[in-house]
């Protein structure tokens, strides 16, 4: 089993400051990440994910705990001397090489032979298409280019993780969608472990294998993208994660009550006063209010072109947000202020403990 | 995008100020020039263009002397300098800050505010112990000097370039498997050149022209071109001078245009 693991983190603490001012940006965090596996780190910005990339990359010493790489303990090992390399979100290329000499650099760093150095830099500048711009400065290239020269420089001594810090967050939006098409080629072409930082939780979303998801220095659930969309432990998940309806609930038996007053049917629970959460798209109206519905006046009609969000009032005050098809909307014919029948998905339902 | 607000060439009588301090700046040096061709022995009578005290100034063996002496006590000073600013530079940006860093700051710069003859005498009187109790009376009274009043010359210009340096890159270096070393030789110090070539190069002429210092240090026969020519012109004024300084000017001119192209190309 921990053949499999590339890296694992044990109780890693990472506070900043001292005394009573201290912050603690990484809060007993523990996960492992397999073998050539694309892992994510998702959260908001302050969350503590770079922190952690860095105690990987061993740019910083944790306060406590351990970092473990194929099982050695890589805790107090300086950079230079761990078999991981980074692509920087600034992408911190060399500006007094060439792009070739950039790609080259770790690799002469190890003391390499040229002719090694020579043969993988140029397979390397294959690899990201930059063949034709072996020769020059990095300052002469546009944004994109100098993304991919950072992903070959820190791809090319072959590093056993590749760890990125949110790098495409600098490039235009119809660039980022091609780098992460590109990204997830090379992660496939290398079967290199790649651990990638973000907060942009859509591009978690499509690139990643598995996801952790944090907040507060707090690593909150790690799952496949399926797993972490459609089971979220907690409420900061389910909302930072796609958007979320939040329904305060009671417990009465094997049903839950609505603090509208309607009962539902959900997962069991410890707790006796739970929220209920419902992604907008798995929640159901007509038009006509029947016996089992909910009953739940519209509020507002929100046009997002490929679909429409109705935003809904339920009895108590209760708001909830259904995502209809747009056709849907103008057949059903939903207006402002009309009373409609409300359903949730059974199976889409989520009890949330806390 | 121009703001039509103040502008300061408007004001009345800002071209005639202008000439005027363009004027008192360099109308002396022009006629110093002009007199160093003169073929007369007058510096203020004009008798036709020559080259002679240029000739006169090449035979003249004191002057020879003196030249290497500057020479050689500029470059060594300008190195020694150089090297300990890089240092300082390295030692006051490339770690946290530190309590008393402002203070350390004030240190470095020490020789741009103390008055510089009260530095002389403070030199003189030091170097004067250690004459009487080692016998040494050599040139290193004289680079120890001008090595101490070269560094904040030196350091402001690799301070600045520093301070402009993306320290990430150091952290990438070592990221790509650089030792701390390795990271300096391949990646600080190519990109901290520029600014250790501007800092060497204001050392230089700093020290070249140094007379305040020198006259006070030096010992018998340890002149250098400055005070070389302050002894010539207490007996008898001649062009030779006026030759001596047009060279050294343009010396100067020409390390200096080096300095501003140098510090330019960064951005």
């Amino acid at each position: 089993m921990t053949d499999s693991i590339a890296v694992e983190a044990r109780h890693v603490v990472k506070a900043f400051g001292q005394g009573e001012t201290a912050v603690r940006a990484l809060d007993d965090v523990s996960v492992d990440i397999r073998k050539g596996e694309f892992f994510t780190l998702l959260g908001p910005s302050g969350c503590g994910k770079t922190t952690l990339l860095r105690l990987i990359a061993g740019f910083e010493m944790p306060s406590a705990g351990a970092i473990l790489l194929e099982g050695a303990d890589i805790t107090t090992l300086p950079p230079n001397k761990r078999p991981v390399n980074t692509v920087f979100q600034s992408y911190a290329l060399f500006p007094h090489l060439t792009v070739a000499e950039n790609v080259g650099f770790g690799l002469q760093m190890l003391g390499r032979p040229k002719a090694e150095v020579a043969a993988t830099t140029a397979r390397m500048l294959a690899l990201v298409k930059l063949e034709a711009l072996a020769g020059r400065k990095t300052s002469q290239l546009s944004g994109g280019q100098q993304q991919r020269v950072a992903l070959a420089r820190a791809l090319a001594p072959a590093p056993k993780v590749l760890l990125l810090d949110e790098p495409l967050s600098a490039l235009d939006l119809k660039l980022r969608k091609e780098m992460q098409i590109e990204l997830k080629r090379l992660q496939s072409e290398t079967g290199i472990t790649f651990i990638f930082v973000t907060h942009d939780q859509e591009e978690a979303l499509t690139m990643s294998d598995r996801i952790g998801v944090m907040s507060a220095g707090k690593l909150q659930q790690v799952g496949t993208p399926k797993d972490i969309y459609n089971h979220p432990v907690n409420r900061f998940v389910a909302s930072f994660i796609g958007e979320s309806n939040f329904l305060p609930a009671t417990r009465e038996g094997n049903l839950y009550r609505l603090d509208c007053g309607a009962m539902i049917a959900a997962p069991a629970a410890k707790a006796a006063r739970v929220t209920l959460t419902v992604r907008p798209e798995q929640v159901r109206l007509s038009a006509v209010v029947e016996a089992d519905a909910i009953p739940a006046t519209i509020t507002n009609l929100v046009y997002f072109g490929t679909d429409t969000h109705c935003h809904l009032a339920l009895s108590d005050g209760t708001e909830v947000v259904a995502r209809l098809q747009s056709p849907a909307t103008g057949d059903a014919g939903l207006g402002l202020g009309q009373s409609v029948g409300l359903r949730f998905v059974p199976e889409a339902i989520q009890v949330l403990e806390d | 995008m121009a703001t039509r607000g103040f502008v300061i060439s408007r004001l009345p009588g800002f071209n005639p100020i202008a000439t005027l301090v363009f004027a008192a700046l360099y109308l002396p040096i022009i006629i110093l020039v002009i007199y160093s061709f003169n073929a007369g022995r007058s510096v203020s009578g004009w008798e036709g263009f020559s080259l002679k005290w240029y000739a006169i100034a090449w035979e003249n063996d004191a002057v020879k002397a003196a030249t290497i002496r500057s020479l050689y006590l500029a470059a060594s000073a300008a190195v020694i300098s150089t090297f300990l600013a890089t240092l300082a530079a390295l030692g006051t940006t490339r770690r946290r800050a530190f309590g008393g860093q402002t203070f350390i700051y004030v240190m470095i710069n020490q020789p741009l505010m103390v008055p510089e003859v009260v530095s002389a005498v403070a030199l003189l009187i030091f170097f004067a112990m250690i004459k009487q109790a080692t016998g040494y009376a050599g040139m290193g009274y004289l680079i120890a000097a001008h090595s101490a009043f070269c560094i904040p010359f030196a350091y402001l210009p690799i301070r600045a370039r520093l301070e402009g340096m993306d320290m990430t890159l150091e952290t990438a270096a070592a990221d790509l498997y650089a030792s701390p070393l390795q990271a300096f030789r391949f990646v600080t110090l190519p990109l901290l050149l520029p600014g250790i070539i501007a800092g060497m190069m204001l050392a230089f002429v700093t020290s070249l022209d140094d007379v305040v210092i020198t006259v006070f240090v030096k010992s018998a026969g340890q002149d250098t071109l400055p005070t070389y020519m302050l002894g010539q012109i207490r007996r008898q004024v001649t062009a030779e001078i006026n030759a001596i300084s047009t060279v050294l000017l343009g010396l100067t001119v020409l390390l200096l245009t080096l300095f501003f192209l140098l510090t330019r190309k960064k951005n």
